[in-house]
């Protein structure tokens, strides 16, 4: 007995060394290490003000002996990012943009998120022209990451110091319109697709037109026709028909286009109830309208 | 004739078979081991080069291609492990424990042990063992496809207070042991059908017939054998249920440890339950 345990124990170690050794500095250990390094990060950030200043020294030391091992692919490039995030940690921003420099590299995504980080740091000293100069490369060049595709949308919510509020406003969201439907058109049938009318739609509702958000709404419900995507399509559609719209019409033709289409969908009968309720208030020539907030009432009928 | 009320003095019994003098009552266990180690092994360096080469389709197609990264791999190790270890004890690990039924008869009939003859002896079993591997695991689906949907209704409880919502903290905090318990109920409803078809030469029917021949009237004490044992894995359940933090305060490593763990107690638990069952048939059918 004593043998066979032996010649196993043998057996699952030798597999063991060998996986090991042949996966050794492999994508796996580097993700591993830098898993770790990450954590010791994660803590610091979440204790800053408790974590004297040579722990955070120790962190970035490993940090660029990680970057120098790994040097050449994406892994050295979060390291990299990783060592500007401790020094804006510390505030240091000038350090931290030199930092995020050597993280622009080989993976797009970490390069944007690299620039966005440099960004920051201008916005965050004030210099909110040289931080829009990059924010405006990144849209430029790293349109489909996920920071190049919600900077449009960012920029259109930022407050301008200085000049003309409304005229910076105005061409913000002129350009986030016309950079998601790109997005759109030149994406057909994806997930980028599906989030660019998405974010088409978060775009018009802040620039407060209802009728170019049912239809963003209705072309999101015919071509990606989920559960969870539906409900919440139906629900705004509905919202926006009965009070701001006044127009029952829309949201009947979209449900209706959306039964032809796909006449053995879970959600046909729900959007029959729909369409039924939604002719009832049509027939009354009912007007429902939100009353702005703090009165008694939310919503007031008029007939 | 004296009839066995204590599940104590089976279990005590059966205790005393796991003897040094008959060294190879244990090669079962320490084989069973070995296999779901190496299975373990393996899963563990799947998302790595070299296997990654064979596993990474496998795994991003099924699960996702986040699961091929750490640590998100070590949270899908334990599920890829129970389906491997699932088709593994159908055709394998069972059959390897049901040895133990013709080494506890030979233990007690004093001859020798020998675990090549009682391998070969249970080898021509074995189509109506694997039939009562896949018997249990059907059991076993059933009861956890009926919990499921009684979850899922209790989850759909909008109750904040009241019987209804004990009702739902109940069922959905209970998930874990409640597995545990028609475990439990599953293996006591059938543990005499390998019993049958080794030591009585019976095919799967005559044996799953002759199962509940022998449980009738004996039930409980043989639901006490399988749940006395049973009892040692409770620790391991409550770790498994707070992986969560134990992976916060040590490591997502913590995960491959706990399996680990699980391969030697379930083992030792079942090759034990089987033994204890085996010395209560022997000795019913010895008195009656």
């Amino acid at each position: 007995m004593k043998r066979l345990i032996i010649i196993f124990v043998i057996i699952l170690l030798f597999i063991y060394v060998l996986l090991s050794l042949l996966s050794f500095r492999g994508d796996y250990c580097a993700q591993r290490e830098l898993w770790w390094i990450d954590r010791k990060l994660d803590f610091i950030a979440s204790h800053r003000e408790s974590i004297p200043d040579y722990i955070i020294n120790q962190l970035a030391n490993r940090y660029r002996i990680y970057a120098k091992r790994y040097n050449g692919s994406s892994y050295a490039q979060s390291a990299q990012l990783m060592i500007g995030n401790l020094y804006s940690l510390r505030n240091e921003l000038p350090e931290a943009r030199l930092e995020y420099q050597k993280a622009l590299g080989i993976d797009k995504e970490l390069s944007a998120q690299a620039e966005l980080a440099i960004a920051k740091t201008y916005e965050a000293e004030g210099h909110w022209d040289q931080a829009l100069v990059i924010y405006k490369g990144i849209i430029q060049n790293y349109p489909v990451t996920t920071s190049g595709f919600s900077l449009p949308l960012y920029l259109t919510r930022h407050a301008v110091a200085v000049g003309d509020q409304k005229a910076y406003t105005d061409e913000a969201d002129a350009n986030a319109l016309l950079f998601y439907q790109r997005i759109a058109v030149n994406n057909p049938k994806s997930k980028l697709e599906y989030n660019a009318l998405m974010m088409l739609t978060i775009c018009q509702l802040n620039q407060k037109d209802w009728s170019g958000t049912v239809k963003t709404m209705g072309e999101i419900m015919l071509k990606y026709p989920f559960g969870k995507s539906i409900q919440q399509m139906v629900r705004a559609i509905n919202l926006l028909c009965v009070t701001k719209l006044h127009d029952y019409d829309m949201g009947i033709n979209i449900y209706r286009q959306f039964i032809q289409k796909y006449p053995t969908h879970l959600a046909d009968p729900y959007l029959k109830k729909m369409i039924k309720d939604l002719q009832v208030l049509k027939n009354k020539k009912l007007i429902i309208q939100i009353a702005p907030k703090g009165n008694d009432r939310h919503a007031s009928f008029t007939k | 004739m004296s009839k066995i009320k204590s599940p104590l003095i089976v279990l005590r019994s059966a205790f005393n078979i796991f003897k040094f003098e008959h060294q190879q009552i244990f090669y079962p266990f320490i084989i069973v081991i070995f296999i779901n180690s190496l299975v373990l092994e393996i899963l563990y360096f799947s998302p790595r080069y070299p296997l990654s080469i064979f596993f990474s389709p496998i795994i991003s197609r099924i699960w996702g291609e986040q699961y091929l990264h750490y640590p998100m791999d070590l949270m899908l190790l334990p599920k890829m492990f129970y389906y491997t270890q699932m088709v593994i004890s159908l055709f394998l690990s069972n059959i390897l424990i049901v040895v133990v039924v013709d080494m506890v008869a030979a233990v007690n009939s004093e001859k020798k042990v020998n675990f090549t003859a009682s391998l070969k002896e249970t080898l021509r079993g074995y189509i109506y063992i694997v039939l009562y591997s896949s018997l249990s695991l059907l059991m076993f689906q059933i009861f956890d496809k009926v919990y499921s949907r009684l979850l899922h209704r209790a989850l759909k409880i909008h109750s904040t207070g009241g019987t209804y919502f004990l009702i739902k903290e109940l069922v959905s905090y209970a998930a874990p042991y409640v597995q545990f318990i028609y475990a439990i109920f599953v293996a006591a409803s059938l543990i005499y059908i390998p019993v049958l078809i080794i030591l009585e030469k019976k095919k799967f029917l005559g044996a799953l017939i002759g199962n509940f021949k022998v449980l009738f009237g004996s039930f409980w004490l043989t639901l006490s054998i399988v749940f006395i044992p049973t009892l040692f894995y409770l620790p391991l359940l409550l770790m498994r249920d707070s992986i969560g933090s134990l992976v916060e305060i040590t490591s997502p490593e913590i995960r491959v440890l706990i399996i680990a763990l699980s391969i030697f107690v379930t083992t030792g638990i079942n090759i034990f339950i089987v033994a204890a069952a085996t010395t209560y048939y022997l000795y019913k059918k010895e008195n009656s």
